[in-house]
């Protein structure tokens, strides 16, 4: 989906299964960062939640994504200012339509708009679960980003978030060649056929054709996403992240990069709650730095370097 | 080895075939960690991955370990014979000289100063005998111990051959 556009804003996205893993936080924080390198506009596309605003200390934008849906404003026009510079915010819907409720036609064109905002940045917002019209979003995205914290459930929500990113990928390309029904029945028949994970559904696919086997390897090639680890208390909780992105490789097959940890910081949601943007608050602070360090680490493709 | 296996082996430890082997065995050391203990990215997918699954995971690891390392030592094994040939005629160990044997052993000197950790400023100015320019002689010393070595030269040969130049400069007062 990335590949066939031409638009000179680099478009990244946060998603994740679980709701309160600090995606809201990450994104905004990264905006925070971005802004002093170039115009960056966020997008708070947790439609039914959105609340992007309280972390960058704003109160919630009059016009906003329900406009661009109800009144048919264009997207360009709903960008307000965000109290910091080079920082402009798309609000989002509060509390009317849910991103289930988005029809197949108001989104492509929604993300034709996306694609032609004047930004070097674009950093979109996404709502908690794993619904297709989010993992659509983050399929448009140059970087998918994904948050976990160091939680059994938050890093199954992943896992389930990445199995859903994936087929939703490959669903579409296996669409046009006419295997989508294929792969279905494969996916049903998986206790039969001894399959127990992504790796081996896949490899199995491979096995049926060359043509499949190539176009499956054509879809992973081009697929990425990069990985956060949100909240560690030391260490042993900055290692989680590279079992997760270990896993991800070798049982999903999915390049993965783990791009940042952020270090816990019990002013984060004293900030959240206090209404004031962290990143100028506590910019000196080790997880000021963490967030400074994973945006530099996302724009060059690097990886957490592990001592 | 073939190119296939080669790059299969560089994936199996996560690594890009640009990889050193010090980053292969931590590498190694940190996947080992991950796949023979409990590890909560494996926990929370445990009814997928069965046993066997990972037994098998961390024997291909060892495997792809065991292949490059031996791969690496035999290059090195390589490396140091024709270093040995470059050097075994040569009775003074100027800059000249010096970078002549780099370049054979084809050694950038950007991949020198990255694995040694001495600036790259510092390597062209003992091959340009540019003694004006080097720090003062203990950490001169320490620069040419870690290029000789780097090169797999016999260091104290090296050593002890160039600084007698770089005394001799000294000693010209010019220090």
């Amino acid at each position: 989906m990335e590949s066939d556009r031409e638009h000179s804003g680099r478009i990244l996205a946060v998603g994740g299964g679980k709701g309160g893993v600090g995606k809201s936080f990450i994104i905004s924080s990264l905006g925070m960062s971005l802004a002093r390198k170039g115009r960056v506009v966020m997008i708070d596309g947790d439609l039914g939640g959105a609340n992007l605003h309280n972390f960058l200390g704003v109160s919630p934008p009059k016009t906003a994504l329900a406009d661009f849906f109800e009144r048919k404003t264009p997207l360009a026009e709903l960008i307000v200012a965000s109290g910091i510079e080079n920082l402009g915010l798309i609000g989002g819907m509060i509390g009317t339509t849910g991103a289930e409720n988005i029809k197949h036609a108001q989104k492509k064109k929604l993300f034709n708009h996306i694609l032609r905002l004047e930004a070097d940045y674009i950093l979109i917002d996404l709502g908690a679960g794993a619904h297709f019209n989010t993992i659509d979003t983050v399929l448009l995205a140059d970087d998918k980003i994904i948050v976990v914290t160091p939680e059994i459930n938050s890093i199954e929500n992943m896992y389930n978030f990445l199995r859903n990113l994936f087929f939703r990928r490959l669903g579409g390309a296996l669409g046009v060649h006419g295997y989508r029904e294929l792969a279905i029945s494969v996916w049903k028949e998986r206790q039969e056929l001894g399959i127990r994970n992504f790796k081996q559904l896949i490899d199995h696919l491979k096995d049926i054709s060359p043509e499949l086997h190539r176009l499956i390897d054509r879809e992973l090639a081009g697929f990425k996403i990069n990985l956060v680890l949100n909240q560690a208390k030391g260490h042993r909780d900055i290692m989680i992240g590279n079992s997760v992105k270990s896993v991800c490789r070798k049982f999903f097959g999915i390049d993965t990069l783990y791009s940042g940890y952020v270090e816990y910081d019990e002013s984060v949601s004293h900030s959240i709650n206090r209404g004031v943007p962290y990143m100028n608050t506590f910019a000196a602070s080790r997880c000021a730095r963490c967030i400074e360090k994973l945006a530099d680490n996302l724009m060059a493709g690097r990886q957490v370097r592990i001592s | 080895m073939n190119r296939e296996d080669y790059r299969a082996h560089f994936e199996t430890l996560e690594l890009t075939s640009e990889a050193t082997p010090a980053e292969i065995n931590k590498a190694y050391l940190l996947l080992k960690d991950i796949y023979s203990t409990d590890s909560l990215a494996i926990t929370a997918m445990a009814e997928e991955i069965s046993a066997e699954q990972t037994a098998d995971i961390l024997e291909r690891i060892e495997d792809s370990y065991r292949a490059l390392t031996e791969m690496f030592s035999a290059e090195r094994h390589a490396v140091t014979e024709l270093a040995d040939r470059l050097a075994a005629d040569i009775d003074e160990f100027n800059g000249a000289v010096l970078k002549k044997i780099r370049q054979r052993l084809k050694v950038s000197l950007d991949d020198m100063a990255l694995e040694t950790r001495v600036r790259r400023e510092h390597l062209v100015n003992i091959e340009a005998d540019n003694f004006a320019e080097l720090p003062v002689a203990v950490y001169t010393r320490g620069f040419l111990l870690n290029y000789a070595k780097f090169l797999s030269l016999d260091a104290e040969k090296v050593v002890e051959s160039y600084m007698a130049n770089f005394r001799l400069y000294c000693q010209d007062g010019a220090r």
